[in-house]
């Protein structure tokens, strides 16, 4: 049987995940990190389902099998419930379905593969107590026994895809970029060798994520935990509230919580209304938000790389700093505006993936061990 | 008893769904998003709520429009170069960890 390994690196906001057969043949899924509280949404699932399968004529797979019971993958949790943190805000991780491992499951069913190692990133926020990281990641891992469902001719097949979890990695979110940084590439994103010169000294990796950027640092390829609590509780998502401040001190307009809308007026929609009947242009607004929010970033990055660089220059040593995350992408063109030439910043050729791909990595030498 | 959700089934039911505030209008201005629309219309009504929601942030994150919830995999083609690996230093590197 072919081996596949996967790389998941499961956060706040989205499910990023590499799968593959080899180093150089991967392929990479982006899902949202939904969870679903078990108690709801059962009866709306199946009416979900019948709809489905009647507008489409369906025929691809559409569920995973969880607890014994049918999820339809992604549509019923989004939007109600979105993101780990709930179940350990509410304490109480057993109470969800988690579908993190749903998507990586339904590619390998897509593919025939009815097993697959898997090396497994889960971030937490940084006070999280041991007992509930421990329930939490015992969640995940109790439902990647997982089968994906699909109708054929008109009856619903289930296909078992088996998870072997080789490595669970809690915490230490940057250790996936720091592999990802210590490869060597060619101009096709083609896997080479190992990059030895990130042993020498420091390596600093800012990991951009959607609620927190987390700053990780290692010492001679060693993780070096007492100069990794570096956190700001900033991320991607606070753009959003940036521009609902803006606009309502501003211009007086507010929205409803947990309105759709926020998320509306970050892309696409450029119009807003007001309720006398004038419309603004909410476009310049928008790059506002991401200014304040950027300087809020920024602000910290810089103190985090000056004290990297006063550690690098006391002990006569290289550093190098590496940025990642699906922030990275957002700030792309701030990061390079401010450190296109710095010679120790390493810009990611895929930051969303980078910490992912550290995994897959570890996961593909995992299961050959197998 | 199982518990129903309620949602709101109306396509102008979804826009007005929270605006009790403010009225958005939808002008759109770049193809993709007349593309995101097209994709919207063919979904049912009382889903889209939620897939715009997902949607728009994918796209916040990614600067790209991504099909929502519905995993999105990549497919690239598979590599015809052939590209010598050094696994070897590459085992050790990962086995550290």
């Amino acid at each position: 049987m072919e081996k596949f390994s996967a790389g998941v690196d499961v956060g706040y906001g989205q499910v990023k995940a590499i799968v593959g057969d080899s180093l150089n043949s991967r392929h990479k899924i982006l899902f949202p990190s939904a969870i679903e509280r078990r108690d709801m949404g059962e009866v709306v699932l199946e009416e979900l389902a019948n709809e489905k399968r009647k507008e489409e004529n369906l025929t691809s797979r559409y569920w995973i099998r969880i607890d014994n019971e049918d999820v339809r993958i992604g549509e019923n949790a989004t939007g109600y419930e979105a993101g780990m943190d709930r179940s350990l805000l509410n304490r109480d991780p057993e109470n969800y379905r988690i579908l993190a491992l749903g998507p990586v499951a339904m590619y390998l069913a897509d593919n025939d593969i009815s097993e697959a190692v898997l090396s497994l990133g889960v971030g937490v926020p940084q006070k999280t107590p041991e007992d509930l990281i421990d329930r939490l990641v015992k969640r995940l891992i109790d439902v990647h026994d997982l089968a994906v469902g699909n109708y054929e001719k008109g009856k619903k097949v289930y296909r078992n895809v088996k998870l072997v979890v080789s490595k669970t990695i809690v915490r230490e979110q940057g250790l996936g970029a720091f592999i990802s940084l210590a490869l060597q590439y060619d101009d096709d994103g083609n896997i080479l060798t190992v990059d030895n010169s990130v042993f020498d000294g420091y390596a600093m990796v800012v990991d951009f994520g959607t609620f927190t950027t987390n700053v990780v640092l290692f010492e001679n390829g060693k993780f070096d935990r007492t100069r990794s609590d570096g956190k700001v509780e900033y991320g991607t998502i606070d753009m959003i509230n940036e521009l609902e401040t803006i606009l309502k001190t501003k211009y007086g307009i507010m929205f409803s919580p947990h309105a759709i809308n926020r998320e509306l007026i970050i892309k696409g929609i450029n119009v807003v209304d007001k309720m006398d009947g004038t419309s603004i242009d909410i476009s310049e607004i928008k790059r506002e938000a991401m200014e304040k929010l950027w300087n809020k970033i920024a602000r910290y990055i810089d103190d985090s790389i000056g004290s990297a660089f006063m550690l690098a220059s006391q002990s006569g040593k290289p550093l190098k700093v590496f940025f990642t995350g699906g922030g990275a992408k957002l700030f792309a063109d701030k990061l390079r505006e401010k450190y296109s030439n710095s010679k120790y910043v390493v810009f990611s050729r895929d930051p969303i993936f980078d910490n992912a791909l550290g995994f897959y990595v570890k996961a593909y030498f995992e299961s050959k061990k197998l | 008893m199982r518990r129903k959700r309620i949602i709101n089934t109306s396509k102008e039911s979804v826009l007005q769904d929270n605006r009790k505030y403010v009225k958005i209008v939808t002008k759109l201005s770049r193809e993709s998003d007349k593309e995101l629309l097209e994709l919207l219309d063919k979904i049912p009504a009382r889903r889209r709520n939620e897939l715009i929601r997902s949607l728009l942030y994918s796209a916040l994150i990614t600067k790209d429009i991504a099909v929502p919830n519905v995993p999105v995999v990549e497919k690239p083609e598979r590599k015809k170069k052939e590209v010598k690996v050094d696994e070897d230093a590459i085992g050790r590197l990962v086995d550290g960890f």
